[in-house]
């Protein structure tokens, strides 16, 4: 029995070791997996590229914190004709919101086919297009390892073709090591160091049917050695004017200097040098082919980060900016004289363009020049400056471009001298004859001296005569407007002369003036007359001070004609609302009666003739519109008193017959 | 012609058939075979006419009539020849024609002596007029047709109220003498002339 209990004891214990060992498994591995949680989102890349966003983050940390897996998807369609859609795609892990693993990105511009396809439970159409695709891996969000890019084309959802093609290795975020890189037209091979500087050898080939053409270019730690362009099996040495490719020494400054900097730029400042003597054609060749290299070169190192100048990494966080290959370049650098005559070169040589520009645009110069004879003279001038601007556009280029800085100026101020010719005189044809006039170029610079100095007089001695001329021009620009303002304002002037003396005219059969349009006919006819006479006599730039004054005294005159007009029915107003009129049954007559006698009386009798009076005495363009409020305010005020009680008035108005007096009872001001 | 005849034209011609037609039918008076005319005398009067309104169209007419005679000793104002008192409800629907419709009280004063005359007689009346005014910008013209329905008796002691109708047509004109026309401080000359039936 007691072995059958210890066996028994036994037993139980081992169950119980295995199912707790069990229940502790479990119970890991549950919460374990509750860390994780997939989210699906919208979310806007770059602020403009708007897709949905899966991803896992770690539910201990938030959801704002990328921890797993995570893919974008964008598609939108398009209205160009070359693709309907466009879809751009990223696949990777983040591990606590730094990218980490395999990272993949892909541009698609595809075109729907008819043709469909079935996968899974879903049906689609096939597509034809191009994809560009990125493909490397994040380590705690710096680039490590193997690196490519390949864009494809596609045909019915079938790759087709290979267009480009690089592969290169990131370490610490920097490319470092071989880089390959292809497309139809041309192969590069070349080398990063340590340092992720360009280094040693670049080769370059260029895909041509006829002459093989290959460049090998020479790097030590990012300083350019050597450059070789081989076509046809016959090498020619290339070299950059004022470009520094020794080593580097202390007493200078060098810098690291980045393809997103502009390096291409500082090599492509200065035509190329060659050592041989080569035909034009060949000049033409290497020069071109020079040109094609160095975009194919940064198109495709900066592919590995940039898709049509969005950076595609960090547009999303958890990583840095790639370190895509550096040079080290020599900077020479402005003293703050130079940098204040770069500014002023390129201030002064927009302004040139802008005024050439604005000339030969203003359809003024077109309607002037039968009449103006300084704009067929500027004319001229301006287009000496026009055809001279080219080689000054190519100068200013040059020297106010960043690249300025990174090259040996004294060697190129040669290469960028302008070669201008201008003449001594002008002759250009005025009224079917042909004038010829001396004109003042500046001085044309010599080659031997050329300098920033000389360039910066250059441009802004022609900058001077371009606004001394410009400024004459724009008097006689200011002169036709005057002159176009004033016809238009004249004729408003003399349509309303005609109207003032057409409706004051008192011989007029149709006029029904009355007492007091007959009273002031003379004086406005008269005062019309003769402000049109004396504006007659001004200069052009006194009549443009002076018309809208005439104007407005001529539309008060209209004005006074309606106002006479008025005056009548307002007296009758002004009549009734100081008479009360009562029905008396016995006489079946309506009996009127003045009331507030007193101030109508003062009103008609004195106040009212004292106000014409005074205007008629004083009748011009000044007062007129100021008689007129003040008449109108008279008026207003009398009507406004009959209707409420002025016994105080009506008392301190008893026989008076002093204007002044009544205007102060009646707490009137006139304003002239 | 009939056409023209406004509403209150209508009625009052209508009013004036039927009253005429009603007191027409007790009217036994009868009519000596020549004028009688009496002696010229001389006569003072004074009259005070008030029209008060009660509502829009409806008015208040009075009248109060003093009125002396001549005597031996002295003309116009010798005796208090009458004194009476005219009243009525004046309906006027616009200023061209009007009518009223009122009571007389009028106190007779006798020139005869002796105990068998009466100092005082009472001559009650009832009357309705009918004015239509013709206005001008200056003046007025005034139609009066009045029609009083009397009761009067001799100052006889004794003697009996008889009673008669009188039938007056009145032609007035209002016109203002100091002013353009009629209006308060116009003094103004008004002829008129009645023929009396």
């Amino acid at each position: 029995m007691d072995k059958l209990n210890r066996y028994f004891l036994l037993n139980i214990n081992l169950i119980l070791s295995r199912v707790t060992l069990v229940l502790i498994l479990i119970s890991s591995y549950v919460a374990l997996a509750q860390q994780k949680e997939v989210k699906r989102d919208s979310l806007i890349i770059n602020d403009s590229i708007s897709g949905i966003v899966n991803y896992e983050y770690d539910s201990s940390n938030g959801e704002n914190i990328f921890d797993g897996k995570f893919s974008f998807e964008s598609v939108s369609s398009s209205k160009l004709k070359s693709f309907d859609y466009q879809a751009f795609t990223y696949d990777g892990e983040f591990s606590s919101d730094q990218k980490s693993g395999d990272w993949s990105f892909s541009d698609k511009k595809m075109k729907e086919e008819n043709q469909k396809f079935v996968s899974g439970f879903r049906v689609g159409n096939l597509a034809t297009g191009t994809e560009n695709r990125i493909s490397g891996e994040f380590q705690e969000g710096i680039a490590v390892g193997s690196w490519k890019v390949v864009k494809q084309d596609y045909v019915n959802s079938e790759v087709k073709d290979t267009l480009f093609f690089i592969e290169s290795t990131f370490k610490n975020n920097r490319l470092i090591g071989s880089l390959k890189s292809s497309s139809n037209l041309i192969t590069v091979q070349g080398y990063f160091n340590a340092d992720g500087y360009f280094h040693g050898d670049w080769v370059i080939k260029h895909q041509t049917e006829n002459q093989p053409v290959q460049e090998n270019r020479t790097y030590e730690a990012g300083i350019l050695k050597a450059y070789q362009i081989i076509i046809d099996g016959k090498t020619f040495d290339i070299s950059y004017s004022g470009f520094d490719t020794t080593d580097v020494d202390d007493d200078e400054q060098w810098e690291d200097y980045t393809l997103q900097n502009g390096y291409f730029d500082i090599l492509n400042l200065i035509d190329l040098e060659v050592e041989q003597t080569i035909s034009s054609e060949v000049k033409l060749l290497i020069n071109n082919r020079h040109q094609k290299t160095n975009d194919f070169i940064k198109n495709s190192v900066l592919a590995f980060s940039f898709n049509s100048e969005f950076d595609i990494w960090n547009t999303l966080r958890g990583s840095s900016p790639l370190g895509l290959g550096k040079f080290k370049v020599r900077k020479f650098e402005f003293s703050s004289n130079e940098q204040k005559l770069v500014k002023n070169i390129a201030d002064d040589f927009q302004e040139i363009q802008s005024i050439l520009k604005k000339f030969e645009n203003n359809p003024k110069v077109k309607i002037g020049k039968p009449v103006h004879e300084k704009f067929n003279e500027a004319e001229l001038i301006f287009n000496v400056y026009k055809n001279e601007l080219s080689q000054l556009k190519r100068m200013v280029e040059v020297i106010t471009s960043d690249a300025f800085e990174y090259v040996h100026r004294e060697e190129i101020y040669g290469k960028i001298w302008p070669k201008l010719l201008f003449p001594v005189e002008v002759t250009y044809e005025f009224q079917s004859e042909l004038v010829t006039k001396p004109h003042e170029f500046p001085e044309a610079p010599e080659r031997e001296n050329f300098n920033l100095d000389k360039a910066s007089s250059l441009i802004q001695n022609i900058k001077t005569d371009v606004k001394a001329i410009d400024l004459e021009v724009q008097k006689i620009f200011k002169e036709m407007e005057i002159e176009k303002s004033l016809s238009n304002d004249e004729k408003r002037l003399v349509e309303k002369k005609g109207k003032i003396e057409s409706l004051f005219n008192l011989d007029s059969e149709e006029n029904d003036l009355n007492t007091y349009h007959q009273r002031y006919s003379e004086l406005v006819l008269k005062l019309t007359e003769s402000t049109f006479n004396s504006y007659g006599s001004l200069k052009v730039d006194q009549k443009k001070n002076q018309i809208k004054d005439l104007l407005r005294c001529y539309n008060n005159l209209l004005d006074f004609y309606t106002f006479l007009e008025n005056l009548e029915s307002k007296n009758e107003r002004l009549d009734e609302a100081y008479t009360n009129t009562t029905f008396n049954a016995y006489m079946m007559v309506d009996m009127s009666e003045r009331i507030k006698e007193n101030i109508y009386t003062a009103f008609i009798e004195s106040l009212r003739p004292y106000l014409f009076e005074r205007l008629s005495n004083d009748f011009n363009c000044e007062n007129l519109e100021l008689a007129m409020e003040d008449i109108s305010s008279v008026y207003q005020k009398m009507l406004e008193l009959s209707k409420r009680d002025t016994r105080a008035e009506e008392k301190e108005l008893r026989r008076e017959k002093d204007p002044e007096v009544i205007l102060s009872v009646l707490e009137l001001k006139l304003k002239y | 012609m009939y056409m023209k005849f406004n509403g209150s034209i209508k009625f009052s011609l209508f009013f004036v058939f039927i009253a005429s037609f009603v007191f027409s039918q007790e009217d036994n008076t009868s009519f000596p075979d020549q004028s009688i005319l009496n002696a010229p005398e001389t006569l003072t009067w004074i009259n005070s006419y008030g029209t008060f309104r009660l509502s829009e169209k409806w008015f208040w007419h009075g009248e109060l009539h003093y009125r002396m005679r001549e005597n031996d000793s002295r003309n116009f104002i010798g005796d208090v020849a009458q004194v009476y008192n005219r009243h009525g409800i004046q309906y006027i629907p616009n200023k061209s024609f009007k009518f009223t419709l009122g009571g007389v009280l009028r106190v007779d004063f006798g020139d005869q002596s002796g105990d068998a005359f009466e100092k005082i007689r009472l001559e009650p009346r009832i009357w309705h007029e009918y004015q239509w005014i013709m206005p001008y910008e200056r003046f007025r013209i005034y139609h009066r047709i009045r029609i009083e329905h009397r009761w009067k008796k001799s100052f006889q002691k004794g003697s009996e109220y008889v009673f008669g109708n009188r039938w007056r047509y009145k032609f007035m004109m209002k016109i203002p003498l100091n002013k353009p026309k009629l209006q308060p401080g116009a003094f103004y000359f008004n002829p008129d002339v009645e023929l009396i039936m």
